[in-house]
């Protein structure tokens, strides 16, 4: 069974005209990293929140289609019965905090509390979500103490601690330096090596290139490309929708007018295709060289 | 306008040495990027520039004001700055209305304060929702009213704190665009910056702080040439200064177009002269 | 920003140990004796001993001294003097101070408030200090209150320092624009407006990324709630609920009883 099967998912924000989201139809398979990648209105953020089964039951407005989350169709729970089983990571660390826990330790353990988890099952999970983001160390701090990187795996961490067998985040990086969003990145690959469903909503699109197994394309609500990253982020829809390609994709494209770059190879979309596809030019042009060079 | 900074240290309350011994110079209409990782130091520094905070010691003058004698109001003459956050300054009910704020605040005439604003809103493409009210735009489009807000002020220098997290290409383009408009009207441009290629592509100067102090300072061209030693302050290198090192290349490129350019004459170079059957 | 996220002291003694509902309807129920006892000053006094005994087996006197002396320093001056000067029930001269006097009626009058507050004041941190706010917000919520009441009582002391720090960026923000705080009343009060709408709004905004985020960690769930702590209680202690709250309502009843029949 699919983790996540949409069809034909049409929803309209109570009070709009218009709709966030058009015919969306894809299914993912348990295990899959997929990326969700649209300019800003494209609808990423409507989408993060039909797979974490808030809309349409938080937000009423208008739908057509079906959302299924593991066998649960979103349109028939409230969004209590879906906690544990899909989690979702927003994009400002702070405004995830509960804001009634003194320790990083008890604001982990709020989701197991209103899920009823039995108390002693509490600590194994909670120690081993902290040490999944790294976070043990910090277990008796208060979370407003906390850096913004910190708090966002601190989200994360009481999350995972639920054992959401999906989890869905959008732009989990937005608020982050470098170093931050590197780290949520390992967190993110290591969780997919252990079967979670992930789906990733952003801007970051040259780690969806290297690590995403199939990206999704928003634009105006609609899916115009759902493909390996291989294939959508170097298509020109990419551009021509404003979400835009990477520098390298950018520079084989210009490249191939100069006849830098031949025209029947894939545009790169990661720094090491680039590098082999602008070698292999080089080497082609230089071996060319030699013969046109050599006497007679 | 000339800023000059002079050994200054600071300390927040709690203290935190933010600023340890800072000091610097920028020339007029030099557009320089502040990068560094979170608690580096960056935006204590440039919060220093519009008398937001001041220095326990040392000085800070901008053209010839002392910036220790004058207000954050009064700064706000020769100093525009943005903030990251654009829902912690929008209170109009019309995109026309906050864009005007500034200008007002500047004590400039009605008829002034019009043309000011209707400029600034066509440089980042509002004019269209100038009647708007900024909480229906989506959150870049909020950002977006936030920079026209500073834009409009006509200040020599200006002060953006990350322009572009959260926007899209389309829309860093419009920001690159207002960078270049600005540089080429002489003023003073500092940017506080994530985006190593967004820098690379739009700022001549980069100064790297750590730990309330600068550890690098450079033109952007040599800046990023020094690859180790940036990944050491946990940088993220531009892609085309990537790609170049993949390669092996020792020039020092900062977008794709002298990329390009770099990698053709190279071919021409090594023919000699003569061209190759793959040039144009 | 340096604002305590709570005044809750962690801690192991006893007076920590007791159940949050109890020492909840004990600083209720003295603060209702305190100010409705029969005998005035018995009734101020003996249940502020009784505090600051609590106070003192918590190991908090110091802090509390200081709390007391920060919050009731100014105003005790204030109403020494005030009713010093002006009780109309002064008649006994004890300093003579040109064409005023202070009364001896009227410094008794102050004294008495002023040890009120102390008193209750005392029993409010005797309770305050020694309970863990996430405690009592499961106390109550065991006892029956609803979710989300529980949850609006038991947040705002932990959100304040985000707050706080919102104020300070949207008032540099507007600084930024141009906005000219400093000045005479009227223009003070003109600055506030572009500092309350930003205020709101992205509250609103943080209230709305709250709620979601709740929501998915299972606040609304329907499963029965468990806890990881905790929190012991015996019937001794519910025992004594009842009976502090019935002594309560008993000497708040005498206390009517004594003054409609001219006690003072």
């Amino acid at each position: 069974m699919a983790a996540i099967d949409i069809s034909g998912l049409t929803y309209t924000y109570p009070g709009s005209l218009v709709p966030a989201l058009r015919n969306i139809s894809f299914a993912v398979e348990p295990g899959q990293l997929v990326a969700v990648v649209g300019a800003n209105g494209a609808g990423k953020s409507s989408l993060c929140l039909a797979l974490a089964g808030l809309i349409p039951a938080l937000y009423h407005g208008q739908i057509q289609g079906s959302v299924t989350l593991n066998g649960m169709d979103t349109r028939l729970h409230s969004p209590g019965e879906f906690a544990g089983r899909v989690g979702l990571v927003l994009q400002n660390p702070t405004n995830q905090l509960s804001g009634m826990r003194y320790t990083v330790y008890e604001e982990v353990a709020f989701g197991l509390e209103n899920i009823g988890i039995p108390r002693q099952e509490m600590p194994p999970r909670i120690e081993h979500a902290l040490a999944l983001v790294g976070l043990t160390d910090l277990r008796d701090r208060s979370p407003y103490t906390l850096s913004g990187g910190q708090q966002q795996r601190l989200a994360l961490a009481s999350i995972l601690a639920m054992e959401p067998p999906i989890l869905i985040l959008d732009e989990p990086t937005a608020m982050l330096d470098p170093q931050g969003s590197q780290n949520l990145f390992e967190i993110v690959q290591k969780l997919v090596h252990t079967g979670t469903t992930v789906i990733i909503a952003g801007h970051q699109l040259e780690w969806i290139s290297r690590y995403a197994d199939r990206v999704i394309a928003l634009a105006q609500g609609e899916v115009i490309l759902d493909d390996t990253p291989a294939k959508v982020m170097a298509s020109p829809l990419l551009t021509q929708s404003g979400i835009g390609w990477l520098r390298y994709t950018l520079a084989a494209h210009q490249a191939i007018a100069r006849g830098l770059w031949p025209a029947s190879r894939p545009l790169p979309v990661t720094v090491e295709q680039a590098g082999e596809g602008f070698r292999q030019t080089n080497q082609r042009i230089e071996g060319q060289e030699q013969t046109d060079a050599d006497p007679d | 306008m000339l800023i000059q900074i002079d050994q200054i240290h600071f300390a927040y309350p709690s203290g935190v040495k933010a600023l340890d011994g800072i000091s610097l110079t920028i020339q007029p209409g030099e557009t320089v990027a502040l990068v560094g990782e979170n608690g580096s130091g960056k935006t204590t520094l440039a919060r220093h520039l519009n008398a937001l905070l001041r220095p326990q010691s040392g000085r800070v003058s901008v053209g010839d004001w002392q910036v220790s004698e004058k207000s954050p109001a009064q700064m706000a003459r020769r100093v525009a700055y943005t903030f990251q956050n654009p829902d912690e300054q929008l209170f109009c009910q019309k995109v026309w209305d906050e864009v005007a704020f500034g200008p007002q605040n500047l004590g400039y005439p009605p008829t002034q304060v019009q043309s000011m604003v209707e400029e600034a809103l066509k440089v980042m493409e509002l004019s269209d929702v100038s009647l708007y009210n900024p909480r229906d735009l989506g959150y870049s489009g909020r950002k977006r009213v936030a920079l026209s807000s500073a834009l409009a002020m006509q200040t020599p220098v200006l002060i953006l704190d990350e322009p572009t997290a959260g926007l899209d290409a389309n829309e860093q383009e419009l920001v690159s665009q207002m960078i270049s408009i600005l540089h080429q009207q002489g003023k003073t441009i500092l940017v506080i910056s994530h985006d190593m290629d967004f820098v690379a592509e739009n700022l001549d100067r980069v100064i790297l702080m750590q730990q309330g102090q600068i550890v690098l300072d450079a033109p952007a061209q040599s800046f990023f040439s020094r690859a180790k030693s940036i990944e050491t302050y946990r940088l993220n290198l531009p892609q085309i200064t990537r790609l170049n090192r993949y390669l092996g290349n020792s020039h020092d490129v900062l977008n794709v177009e002298q990329f390009l350019i770099a990698l053709s004459s190279t071919h021409i170079l090594t023919n000699s002269g003569r061209s190759t059957s793959g040039d144009k | 920003m340096l604002i305590p996220h709570s005044l809750y002291q962690p801690g192991e003694t006893l007076v920590h140990r007791l159940h949050p509902l109890t020492k909840l309807v004990y600083s209720l129920a003295a603060a209702a004796i305190i100010f409705g006892g029969p005998g005035m000053w018995l009734s101020a006094i003996l249940p502020g001993l009784l505090a600051i005994l609590l106070l003192w087996r918590a190991g908090l006197t110091g802090r509390a001294v200081i709390m007391v002396l920060r919050l009731l320093a100014p105003l005790t001056l204030v109403l020494f003097l005030v009713h010093g000067l002006f009780n109309p029930q002064n008649q006994t001269i004890l300093i003579q101070l040109g064409p005023f006097f202070v009364g001896q009626e009227g410094l008794a009058f102050a004294a008495l408030i002023v040890v009120r507050l102390i008193a209750v004041l005392v029993s409010s941190l005797s309770f305050v200090m020694t309970t863990h706010p996430a405690h009592l917000v499961q106390a109550l919520e065991e006892a029956g209150l609803p979710r989300r009441l529980a949850y609006l009582l038991g947040s705002p002391l932990l959100i304040m320092p985000q707050l706080a720090g919102r104020v300070q960026a949207i008032q540099a923000a507007q600084q930024a624009r141009g906005l000219e705080t400093q000045g005479n009343l009227l223009m003070r009060i003109r600055a506030l407006f572009p500092l309350v709408a930003p205020f709101i709004f992205s509250a609103l905004v943080d209230v709305e990324e709250r709620s979601l985020a709740l929501e998915v960690r299972g606040f609304s769930a329907s499963t029965p709630k468990t806890s990881l702590f905790e929190l012991p209680d015996t019937p001794a202690q519910h025992t004594a609920r009842w009976v502090m709250f019935l002594l309560a309502a008993f000497l708040l009843a005498a206390g009517f009883w004594w003054r409609a029949n001219g006690g003072h």
